[in-house]
């Protein structure tokens, strides 16, 4: 009866040789105990006494640990990966290279600046730069937006995954009760913590009843025996059991802190740094624009259409009065062709005096401020703090490669995370498998073990069978 | 170490798409030829490539840039060329007609011939390159010469009190341009006002008048429009709003053949490098006032000594001829040194461009041979792993058991 217990975990272990999560189950045989009659003790058999799993607590536990690190820098690699491509820089029409063409316009048009040809040319490529603009902002805010979404389908999963934990913790308590181990139970519920891990850093306290008590890295309680309390998202905050309190700054890690920190962090960064350098052309520009005389000789036109919030529409003068602590927020998305120079391409102001169209020192001042030294602020982003800012000397151009260059850095780092994380987390679940994984070849040895202890006991009943026959046919 | 099966798959599959990933990054460089395909795969490499893309597309433009000025400045210099051309066979009329052996009447004709030369100075002075005037400074939409004089607009220096304005006008009766100054001696409303006039743009000044005095025999009236004649005897007017002069308020007329400005107009060549390629037509053709470098004005005034057959007159006209021709020549050089420093410009653009070019390269593109050499090892790799996965997975005791 014990081997046949045997064959049946041995069955079980075949069985689920390729289910993930599964530790492998091992008979323990003991011998009866020791019956003593007369002078002799005599051995009374064997029994099954328990089954126990295989398992490694430590490296369980340092493998939920690195899968939260793990899908954390996953899920921003592949948000990154995204954006990278809306800087597309490797390619031929990049931000730059609208820009190029923005500043050859304006030196085409300081070598003629008679010529209609060349201000129709210059007005064209400042409404591409701008449209430029308009889709590098359009795709981060369309990026940052669709994080809450993939928030909420996380949290979600999240709030799934703690009621099934408590709800087995209930199941595993009563099972355990009696005093056996309930392994299938706990495999599951194994799987689960892997689940909740890779959403979210949390810590994992297994009681003395069985039960294991569930809560984010910072002490916010998920899991307490059989209650689960589930997390929800409002607006731009994240609630606890309906508890009005935002706790959003307290959850880090897994996907959601990823998610989190690609909506307040990251992208918001990257949008703030757009803008700066939209907002510095766009003042740079204007301000010499402004002064410099049309074709017609007229004066005080705009280039670049002004920020709609900040600066009174009507008053023009605010871009040359305005000192270069200007407000820029939102500039990527408000740069445009002003109205004075729309379709008027005459309105250029290529010259710096009345009554001389072949002027072209505006022009030429206007062509130089792509190499001219300007400061501009660099926001810094850090979840829960408010961004700082940092004057930065350096042209325009360098600017963006610099933002450009980040971008590329910083998926470059989270490429390079990802897969030390992920040899990490290989070499730890090698090291899981070595103990709890299921080996068919020892399978097939520990069957034919118990097969021929079977047969063996098989041949002593028979054995015992014939010495009962001979003595009833003792007559 | 205890091997369970779903350590084998699990490490079969793991090395099995990271040697995939590699041959898939190889594939996509050879097919693009670019090491960089996005930001993230040399983000430092990239940013050096963005700089020497921006640092080429500017040296393209300031290839365009010098190209235009070339344009500008050999259209100059050959009608610089022509200038010079005119002026020698001026020189040969003059020879010629200063010589007591000619006849009125064939001195008249000269006259004529002198006439014409004199047009086709205005012509060369009208130049136009793609409807644009190169003479003409900023005024490139204006003819910068006419064939006759005319008296211009009358200009306030910009150091005067007098908050006036100056308006001039009248019938020039002169034969040479004038670069006219009037200058407050003693300050005033008009009538209390004192003024002097310089004919050749203040380089000597006439006697100090008043402009009070109305008789008809003063040789300084003033009229009831508030105009002042300067000087009285040439038929230029200068008149003005009621207001009070000061002293050394000056104002300007000039009587020229020249409409244009004296605005340089400049071109970028390089980062910070300007350069002028034009020349405007006060320096082509000489300056209003100054009779000895004006070559219209030699040509008038040889013209009037034709026509009066005035041998004295055609010699000195003849002197101011040997003068002029330096001038020419002067800027002859000065376009042409501005010609060749611009074909420097344009060798050394073309150099640093090829430079860039091969850095750029370097930074950007894909060593074809070593991606090949590497994609073929990484293909042996991939088999050798294929194989090696092939032949563990067929092992299992199961398969040795009856």
């Amino acid at each position: 009866m014990a081997q046949q217990k045997g064959i049946n975990v041995t069955g079980h272990n075949i069985a689920n040789v390729n289910t993930p999560g599964f530790t492998r189950q091992r008979v323990i045989l003991e011998s009866n105990a020791v019956a003593t009659t007369t002078r002799l003790k005599m051995g009374l058999g064997v029994k099954a006494d328990t089954v126990i799993q295989y398992f490694d607590q430590f490296t369980t536990k340092n493998i939920q640990q690195k899968t939260s690190a793990l899908s954390e820098y996953e899920s921003k690699k592949s948000i990154l990966d995204y954006l990278q491509s809306v800087f597309n820089e490797t390619s031929e029409n990049g931000l730059n290279k609208t820009f190029e063409e923005f500043w050859n316009a304006w030196q085409d048009l300081a070598n003629n600046p008679v010529g209609v040809p060349e201000r129709t040319a210059l007005l064209q490529k400042t409404s591409h730069l701008c449209e430029r603009f308009h889709q590098i902002n359009e795709d981060l805010l369309r990026t940052k937006n669709e994080m809450n979404t993939n928030l909420d389908v996380s949290i979600d999963e999240l709030n799934i995954f703690t009621r099934q934990i408590a709800s087995l913790n209930e199941r595993i308590v009563a099972a355990e009760a009696s005093g056996t181990t309930a392994n299938d139970l706990r495999d599951q519920r194994n799987n689960l913590i892997e689940k909740v891990s890779g959403l979210i850093d949390a810590a994992y306290l297994e009681e003395q009843n069985g039960a294991i008590m569930v809560m984010t890295s910072s002490g916010i309680a998920l899991v307490n025996g059989n209650q689960s309390w589930d997390l929800e998202r409002t607006g731009q905050e994240i609630y606890w059991n309906d508890v009005p309190t935002d706790i959003s700054e307290k959850l880090s890690g897994g996907k959601i802190g990823a998610w989190m920190d690609l909506r307040d962090e990251i992208i918001p960064q990257y949008m703030a740094n757009l803008d700066e350098l939209a907002g510095s052309l766009i003042y740079s520009v204007n301000d010499l624009h402004f002064q410099g005389n049309a074709l017609d000789g007229s004066t005080g036109y705009l280039l670049f259409a002004p920020n709609p919030g900040t600066t009174d529409p009507g008053d023009e003068d605010d871009y040359v009065t305005h000192t270069p602590a200007l407000e820029f927020a939102g500039a990527a998305r408000y740069i445009a062709l002003s109205t004075d120079v729309e379709r008027q391409p005459g309105r250029i102001a290529a010259g710096t005096a009345p009554g001389e169209p072949g002027n072209n020192e505006n022009a030429l001042a206007i062509q130089a401020l792509q190499d001219a030294t300007l400061l501009i602020r660099k926001w810094t982003y850090q979840r829960g703090t408010d961004p700082l800012s940092q004057d930065q000397s350096g042209t325009l151009d360098e600017f963006y490669t610099i933002l450009a260059g980040e971008i590329g850095m910083l998926v470059e780092e989270m490429g390079r995370s990802q897969s030390f994380q992920q040899t990490m987390i290989n070499q730890l679940n090698e090291i899981r498998d070595s103990i709890s994984g299921v080996s068919l070849d020892e399978e097939m040895i520990n069957l034919i073990k118990y097969q021929h202890a079977f047969t063996a006991a098989s041949k002593l009943v028979n054995a015992s069978d014939e010495m009962l026959q001979d003595l009833l046919s003792l007559r | 170490m205890r091997v369970s099966n779903r350590t084998i798959y699990q490490s079969i599959n793991d090395r099995l798409s990271a040697i995939a990933d590699q041959l898939r990054t190889i594939n996509e460089q050879i097919a693009s030829g670019k090491k960089i395909n996005r930001l993230s795969d040399d983000p430092i490499g990239l940013t050096h490539a963005l700089r020497l893309k921006k640092v080429l597309s500017q040296m393209g433009q300031y290839g365009k840039n010098v190209e235009h000025g070339q344009s500008w400045l050999n259209l100059t210099e050959s009608s610089l060329q022509t200038v010079n051309d005119l002026v020698i066979r001026a020189k040969e009329i003059a020879n010629q007609m200063a010589t007591g052996t000619y006849s009125g009447a064939q001195r008249s004709s000269a006259a004529w011939e002198i006439r014409n030369l004199m047009e086709q100075l205005v012509q060369i002075g009208n130049t136009k390159l793609t409807g644009r005037y190169i003479f003409s400074g900023y005024q490139e939409t204006q003819a910068p010469f006419d064939r006759d004089l005319s008296i211009h607009q009358a200009v306030a220096d910009t150091g005067n009190t007098y908050a006036g304005t100056a308006t001039s006008s009248g019938t020039y009766t002169g034969l040479f341009s004038k670069n006219y100054i009037v200058e407050i001696t003693t300050g005033g409303v008009l009538g209390t006002a004192e003024y002097q006039v310089s004919e050749d743009g203040g380089l000597t000044w006439g006697s100090n008048l008043f402009t009070t005095d109305a008789d008809a025999g003063d040789p300084n009236p003033v009229y009831s429009d508030n105009s002042l004649e300067v000087p009285y005897d040439q038929g230029t007017r200068i008149s003005f709003t009621a207001d009070t002069f000061a002293v050394g308020d000056r104002f300007t007329i000039e009587v020229s053949r020249y409409n244009g400005d004296r605005n340089d107009m400049e071109i970028a060549i390089g980062t910070s490098a300007q350069m002028k390629v034009n020349l405007t037509g006060n320096v082509a053709l000489g300056e209003a006032g100054d009779k000895e470098n004006n070559i219209l004005d030699i040509l008038a005034g040889l013209n009037h000594s034709l026509q009066n057959n005035d041998i004295t007159g055609v010699q000195s006209a003849l002197e101011e001829l040997n003068q002029y021709q330096p001038l020419v020549m002067g800027n002859l050089a000065d376009v042409g040194s501005r010609l060749n420093r611009l074909e420097m410009s344009k060798n050394l653009l073309s150099e640093l461009e090829l430079s860039n070019t091969t850095r750029l390269s370097e930074v950007e593109d894909v060593d074809v041979v070593r991606a090949i050499t590497d994609l073929n090892a990484k293909q042996q790799i991939y088999e050798a792993a294929l194989f090696s996965a092939t032949q563990i997975m067929q092992l299992s005791l199961v398969d040795f058991l009856r």
